[in-house]
């Protein structure tokens, strides 16, 4: 009996159902959407702030201080570290170096590898590159890419700065992956003219540096005895404009540094600092072993940094703060305003939802008076109305739910250009949200109107 | 020349005849009332001649004219001139006061009047109850406030569908009372009921049966 | 009465008696013209806000030259738009030794140092007093230096200044091999680190301006942070607008949803209409009129709601409040007018169509 009073409620009302049922749909398919868009927003700002570049830099434990006094010791004699500032400050080279450094600190750090050939414990070994790629964080790791800055002399024997690095390189791991690494994603800022070198005899030279020698793409240069083509002329808004790029075993091969490196770039996804992140960075050694356990599993920058250096023999490595710091505030904005927006959309919509149906219950009211005039129950009048409701809901429900994922794939498709998956938490959270919603506004209505004297109800005219 | 012809009048709904060739002529100030038990096609009739409905066979002539394939606009034109609507259900406007509820016929029609529906509805004895929604009416009160609001554009031809269906017997009475005021102020009455005491008013009792005309007689002991 | 003032009378009636029938459409517009107006006014809110944000990513335009005076600082400041300026922080470079080792000491104008970079890491207190010194924590290590320490710095030309060491600051750049010191007035300085809130386009135009200002002055934008937020704000950008745009059309198409029920509703009223000699377009008219009148009180509740809802999120996202947006607000109530008419069309018309006789029958 009660099975045939809700069919024929809902075939009844059948105008009324279908409005519950559309509007249930849209409503759970914006909440739909805007969850599933919400759950994945860190993830996806986290791969847009990657443009900045590394937010983590690896330098050889023992040689990074030395090799910076070297650095600022060789200023007088290296004109290349200050052409952007050089032409118009009237204070000479010697003193800006640092301040425009800092303003373009995804540099390679480390300094003139030349001056300290002879000891192997100043360098990184290229050959252990391929463990970044064996952390535990390792799927976080989207890029990095290794430099050695070395000094050699052009043809008329000016020092010039030399970088070797990768551009795009394919690594193959000891888990017989590939990856593709480089420099190039790291720098979505360079502007390039021609193309970034492909082989050994190649270079690329910064804008400011190739203005001087008078050089463009297609022309060739000699360093250190050795002949190299120009393929590329950079701009990128900072020191480097002063410098030549060119492949890493170029370098190591001209200066006889088999396996050296001065540094390590990386760009990572990382979850940013809370307190917990700032104790272990400070000393890991000061954590409990519970403590250790969350923080090691945990993409803080400082748990991957001490990752890397458990890998990397004799390495250092430091987040880059200028960057980790700034990510970690931009990407705890963006979810609070995406949670905010969600919740408060999903408040609306939820609004708009017991609106209408506590508005169905109101229309039945005449019916429900009758029921109760014939002698029915609260509950008996109740049931079979909070039924039909539901049924309509839940149709509506799931309708809902494949166009909000719809929505979440055009969202993800249109604005990150990437697949946002659909979250199978969001199905029993809609779920249980659209029961409480025809909950809620149902039973209210129906108190409201088993309250009132059924002849107050059946007396006519009432509108 | 009678004032309202139907000739051969019928109407089928899907595979339902309601109506199966009726013909009936009424002469102007001639008070009818249309009898015959559920689904003999009174309703269906008085569809028709209230210009809400057309026959789908036969010829309906006011005065002359043939209105049965009259469409829209025009046929809202005659019925709003010319007919006056009484419903067993009084339909009235719940959230408009009585006598706004006569303003609203007075609104269609042309223009609002306020005296003039104050009158009407001091004719139908609701003057007090001017200010009052539907909802704070008695049923008797309603059917009366239906009249006034029936009265306001002096129709010629006054239409009613069980008048008194909902009502009590004195409330019948008063109902009763205000259609021959209106008859003897010379306008037509046609009165659909299936209550053989309210037809004892009319002059001429026409009988449905099935959707065709069995009996058209006038009728003799009528009650003034 | 009028009969123009009679159709005004009935349509503000069916508003005003059916309130409690009525409330359920004001409800549901209201709702939809909530989230209209909070959504475009975070759309058009959140980018800049968040232009804000990036800031921290440190400076993003770089004044070098001789500076001897503030002179030049001081229009620079009053070159840069107002609310766009986040911080302009004065520095000096001066070449000296620690403990015979060279250094780079750079006196700096903390003040404005800590707003125009915020990432800073420092463990202890910027320098208070002009005999404090702020230590790069590469140098500090080395040295085995700590705060609190003493440590005496060499001038290029020999002089000898002791400084008492207030903190180490720690960013994973160059500043951790810099030891910096307290800017004094008038002592001149080479370098302006600007933080502006300004596209490429604004850094640009700004930069030509500082040129024009001194031809002695070099401005350079730090490409990397200016063509990084560009990309960043404009995805961002472009998500806000799109989860909005969803949103409020999800939300209007409900709102209509919910007018055409109350519509529906109304079936009888209007084949009473009908009888009574109303035509098509006087029913039409009316309703018309009455859904304009509701679009225009829920339009007008819902801008006010949606300025809460939009004033609340920038509150709790960037601590500053959202401003009204007399234009968004204008459009907001348009559009509910014209979507609560819209929506209430096809009910009316359908239900103007039937012959009066069909509603009227039965029950």
């Amino acid at each position: 009996m009660l099975f045939r009073m809700v069919k024929k409620s809902i075939l009844n009302q059948k105008e009324r159902m279908l409005i519950i049922a559309l509007t249930v749909a849209l409503g759970v398919s914006l909440i739909t959407a805007l969850l599933d868009v919400m759950l994945d927003i860190g993830d996806r700002m986290n791969r847009e702030l990657k443009v900045y570049g590394a937010n983590i830099l690896v330098t050889p434990r023992g040689a990074t201080l030395l090799k910076s006094w070297y650095r600022i010791g060789d200023e007088g004699e290296d004109g290349g570290n200050e052409e952007i500032f050089a032409a118009s400050d009237a204070k000479g080279p010697q003193e800006p170096a640092s301040t425009d450094e800092r303003s373009a600190s995804g540099g390679p750090a480390g300094g003139d590898g030349s001056k300290d050939r002879a000891d192997p414990g100043m360098y990184l070994k290229e050959s252990e590159l391929g463990r970044i790629k064996t952390i535990f964080w390792a799927f976080n790791i989207v890029d990095f890419a290794p430099y050695l800055k070395s000094r050699v002399a052009s043809e008329d024997g000016t020092p010039l700065t030399f970088v070797g690095t990768w551009f795009r390189h394919r690594l193959v791991l000891p888990t017989m992956e590939e990856v593709d690494t480089g420099m190039v994603s790291l720098k979505s800022w360079w502007q390039l003219e021609g193309a970034w070198p492909e082989a050994g005899d190649q270079v690329a030279l910064g804008r400011a540096l190739a203005g001087r020698l008078g050089l463009a793409p297609g022309s060739a240069l000699t360093l250190d005895g050795r002949r190299f083509a120009v393929s590329g002329v950079f701009e990128a808004g900072g020191p480097e404009d002063g410098w030549i790029y060119g492949e890493l075993d170029a370098l190591q091969e001209l200066k006889g540094l088999e396996d050296a490196l001065d540094s390590v770039e990386i760009s990572a996804l990382t979850t940013p600092d809370n307190e917990l992140s700032r104790r272990a960075a400070e000393d890991p050694s000061s954590l409990s072993v519970k403590e250790m356990e969350t923080w090691y599993c945990t993409a803080y920058a400082s748990s991957i940094c001490y990752q890397l250096e458990e890998v990397l023999s004799g390495a250092m490595a430091r987040p880059v703060r200028q960057v980790a710091a700034a990510e970690g505030a931009i990407l705890e904005k963006t979810k609070l305003l995406m949670v905010l927006v969600t919740v408060l959309t999903a408040a609306s919509s939820a609004l708009g939802i017991s609106n209408l149906v506590t508005a169905g219950v109101i229309e039945r009211s005449a019916e429900i008076a009758l029921m109760k005039a014939i002698g029915a129950h609260g509950r008996q009048v109740a049931i079979p109305v909070i039924a039909s409701i539901l049924v309509s809901a839940l149709a509506g429900t799931a309708v809902g739910y494949g166009l909000g994922v719809w929505f979440a794939s055009v969202i993800g498709k249109t604005v990150f250009n990437a697949v946002i998956e659909p979250q199978l938490a969001v199905i029993p959270a809609v779920l249980a949200l659209v029961a409480l919603i025809c909950l809620t506004g149902s039973i209210g209505a129906i108190r409201m109107l088993l309250s009132l004297q059924p002849a107050q109800v059946l007396h006519g005219g009432r509108q | 020349m009678a004032l309202l012809e139907l000739d051969g009048v019928s109407r089928v709904y899907e595979d339902l005849k309601a109506l199966d060739g009726v013909s009936i002529a009424v002469e102007k100030g001639e008070w009818i009332a249309i009898m015959g038990p559920s689904g003999s096609g009174k309703s269906t009739l008085m569809n028709i001649v209230g210009c809400m409905d057309q026959p789908t066979g036969g010829r309906v002539l006011l005065d002359g004219r043939d209105i049965s394939k009259v469409r829209g606009r025009e046929l809202t034109e005659i019925r709003r001139s010319r007919i006056g609507l009484i419903f067993q259900q009084f339909h009235l406007i719940g959230y408009l006061n009585a006598l706004e509820n006569v303003m609203v016929a007075q609104y269609y029609h042309s223009m609002t009047d306020e005296k003039e529906a104050m009158a009407a509805l001091e004719r139908v004895g609701l003057a007090k109850r001017a200010r009052h929604l539907p909802s704070q009416l008695s049923g008797g009160e309603q059917q009366r406030l239906c009249i006034a609001r029936a009265l306001i554009n002096y129709p010629e031809i006054i239409l009613a569908d069980e008048p008194t269906g909902n009502l009590d017997g004195s409330n019948e009475e008063i109902v009763m009372e205000l259609l021959h005021e209106m008859h003897r102020d010379g306008r037509t009455v046609i009165v659909v009921t299936h209550s053989p005491k309210v037809a004892d008013h009319a002059q001429r009792v026409i009988v449905l049966e099935h959707g065709r005309l069995v009996d058209d007689r006038r009728n003799t002991e009528r009650r003034e | 009465m009028k009969r123009s003032a009679f159709f005004w009378h009935m349509v503000l009636s069916s508003v005003i008696r059916r309130r409690a029938r009525l409330l359920t459409a004001l409800l549901a517009v209201g709702i939809g013209a909530a989230m209209l107006y909070g959504l475009a006014v975070l759309s058009y809110d959140v980018p800049k806000q968040m232009g804000r944000e990036f800031r921290s990513y440190g400076a993003n335009l770089i004044v070098a030259g001789d500076m001897k005076d503030d002179a030049i600082y001081l229009k620079i400041l009053h070159l840069a738009p107002k609310d766009a300026l986040v911080g302009a922080a004065r520095m000096k470079l001066l070449p000296s030794r620690l403990r015979e080792h060279p250094v780079t000491l750079t006196a700096a104008d903390f003040d404005e140092l800590r707003k125009t970079s915020p990432y800073w890491d420092v463990k202890g207190e910027y320098p208070a007093g002009d005999d404090e010194m702020l230590l790069g924590r590469s140098l500090a290590s080395a040295f085995n230096l700590a705060s609190g320490d003493r440590a005496t710095l060499v001038g290029a030309d020999g002089s000898e200044r002791e400084f008492r060491i207030s903190g180490i600051v720690q960013t994973g750049g160059r500043e951790d091999e810099l030891v910096f010191v307290r800017l004094q007035e008038n002592s001149g300085y080479d370098i302006i680190e600007c933080s502006l809130s300004l596209d490429l386009a604004g850094l640009e135009r700004l930069a030509g301006e500082i040129r024009g200002l001194d031809p002695r002055l070099s401005p350079h934008i730090v490409k990397r942070l200016a063509s990084s937020e560009a990309k960043v704000l404009g995805r961002l950008r472009y998500l806000v607008w799109i989860v909005s745009l969803v949103a409020a059309a999800l939300t209007m198409v409900s709102v209509s949803t919910t007018m055409m029920a109350s519509v529906a509703e109304r079936r009888k009223e209007i084949g009473l209409r009908k009888a009574l000699g109303a035509s098509g377009r006087h029913v039409m008219t009316e309703f018309m009129a009455e859904a304009a009148l509701l679009g225009l009180l829920g339009g007008a509740l819902g801008v006010g709601a949606g300025q809460a809802l939009a004033h609340y999120v920038s509150m709790s996202v960037f601590a500053r409040g959202a401003g009204f947006q007399p234009v968004f607000a204008l459009a907001t109530v348009l559009a509910a007018v014209l979507v609560t008419i819209v929506a209430c069309i096809r009910p009316v018309r359908r239900a103007a169509a039937v012959d009066p006789a069909v509603v009227l029958r039965g029950e």
